[in-house]
């Protein structure tokens, strides 16, 4: 892990720097403060300088302060997450699974020791960088929350968003395995992703059928078997609010004042080449529950029943529309206790 | 040489490398009254600023001692690693008209 020669932030109430680390040279003090006054000022939201004896300043602005790092420019990459996801060595902070407005976070350290500090692997460093802050879903929804607590370090879960002139592409999508197996496959299939929704599918059902036949190309030796993912695709066209979906494998609960409905979807469908889309049509304040299988197959704090897909179902239903993610982390903690967790578990919730 | 003659080359570079963002190549002078980086510490030993502001990106490399160049574009159509990939790419082909024109 790289180290940083400054790091800390400036803040607006004391219009002052406050350091974690500082081996910097005394004259960047004033150059780090000139920095944030301007940022704030000119409400610039990310600023880097990069220095002729290969040193580098990086400043992020936030709501509360400016946070800032100085490194060596080969730890740039490294050094510049540590800031953007806080998960500085030296100051460590407890960092929820759930997330309303950044990407993903650092998973929690499994160990009993209590010591909450956690080195991050490359490898995490590299697939949490493909994850995209809440704040992308919000130009189709008017709030969008996210659980997400891989297994290990990384894992097969991903999610994704596309926005389009009058259409919305949200893909939530569990590959096989966990840890760094799983998020191997997740990478290249949120890179194949990435090239086959560049324009809004016209068919979700060809799409959906076509991007699996895409996706088993991708390697060209046996091993392929292994290599799946189980997938949600959501289109909403955001003019009448016609929702389409289309999936092979991962659910969606659509919660509305009326009551909850689930869309339902099996792997063995697209293998049978029987993949149907489906319409619903959605009102404002309506919200949808796109989840992995991690979730349904939660064992309770018994260890001895799986949560299973009714459940969630009437667990989404009993909670309320507002901070529903806050209702659903706290139920779902009751659920299952001290109960180790099987696989990742994602869930997106979006309102509209 | 000339600051017309660098113009010139830089619509042609816009045009192969950043046909949807812009660029443009500041003097000293002229930084400072620029709406967005004029206020900014710029020393001598800085070399290259990377600013998000809005929804747009910005790249400034130095090109020499007193020329700058600056390239931009909405990140909905470019982001920060194409745009600093088009960064170098204008930057080396200046200075090698640069030194061939010399």
């Amino acid at each position: 892990m790289g180290q940083a020669s400054a790091l800390g932030f400036f803040d607006y109430e004391l219009n002052s720097l406050s350091f974690t680390v500082n081996e910097s040279k005394v004259d960047r003090q004033h150059l780090i403060t000139a920095c944030c006054e301007n940022m704030r000022k000119q409400s610039i939201d990310s600023l880097t300088l990069k220095f002729d004896d290969q040193m580098f300043l990086f400043f992020l602005r936030n709501e509360e302060n400016i946070r800032f790092v100085e490194g060596s420019f080969k730890d740039y990459p490294k050094l510049v997450s540590r800031v953007k996801f806080s998960t500085d060595e030296q100051e460590p902070e407890v960092i929820p699974v759930m997330q309303k407005a950044n990407a993903p976070s650092v998973k929690e350290p499994s160990d009993n020791t209590g010591d909450s500090t956690t080195k991050e692997p490359d490898h995490a460093l590299l697939q949490r960088s493909m994850y995209q802050p809440m704040s992308y879903f919000q130009k189709a929804y008017s709030n969008a929350e996210l659980y997400f607590k891989p297994l290990d370090d990384t894992g097969g879960d991903f999610y994704w968003t596309k926005d389009y002139q009058y259409k919305n592409l949200v893909v939530l999508g569990d590959c096989t395995g966990h840890g760094t197996f799983g998020s191997m496959i997740a990478m290249s299939v949120m890179t194949l992703l990435k090239q086959f929704f560049r324009l809004p599918p016209t068919s979700l059902t060809n799409a959906l059928i076509d991007f699996h036949k895409q996706m088993l190309e991708l390697m060209e030796d046996e091993v392929l078997e292994v290599f799946d993912v189980e997938l949600a695709i959501l289109v909403l066209d955001k003019r009448t609010k016609e929702l389409t979906y289309a999936g092979s494998g991962v659910n969606v609960v659509i919660k509305t004042k009326k009551g909850t409905t689930q869309l339902k979807s099996r792997k063995s469908q697209l293998i049978l080449g029987r993949v149907k889309e489906e319409k619903v049509k959605l009102k404002k304040n309506d919200q949808l529950y796109v989840s992995s299988d991690g979730i349904f197959d939660q064992f309770d704090a018994d260890n001895k029943k799986r949560l299973g897909s009714s459940n969630f179902q009437k667990m989404v239903d009993s909670l309320p529309f507002e901070n529903s993610l806050d209702h659903f982390n706290q139920q779902f903690e009751e659920f299952k206790g001290d109960t180790p967790q099987l696989d990742d578990q994602s869930m997106l919730i979006l309102t509209l | 040489m000339s600051i017309g003659r660098f113009n010139e080359l830089v619509t042609q570079l816009k045009a192969q490398y950043l046909p949807n963002g812009n660029i443009e190549l500041l003097e000293d002078s002229e930084f400072r009254e620029h709406p967005i980086l004029f206020e900014l510490p710029f020393l001598d030993t800085i070399t290259e600023i990377r600013l998000e502001k809005d929804v747009g990106n910005y790249v400034l490399s130095r090109l020499s001692e007193s020329l700058f160049l600056l390239v931009s574009a909405n990140k909905s159509q470019c982001n920060i690693g194409i745009l600093l990939n088009s960064a170098k790419y204008i930057s080396r082909e200046i200075r090698d008209s640069a030194i061939t024109l010399a």
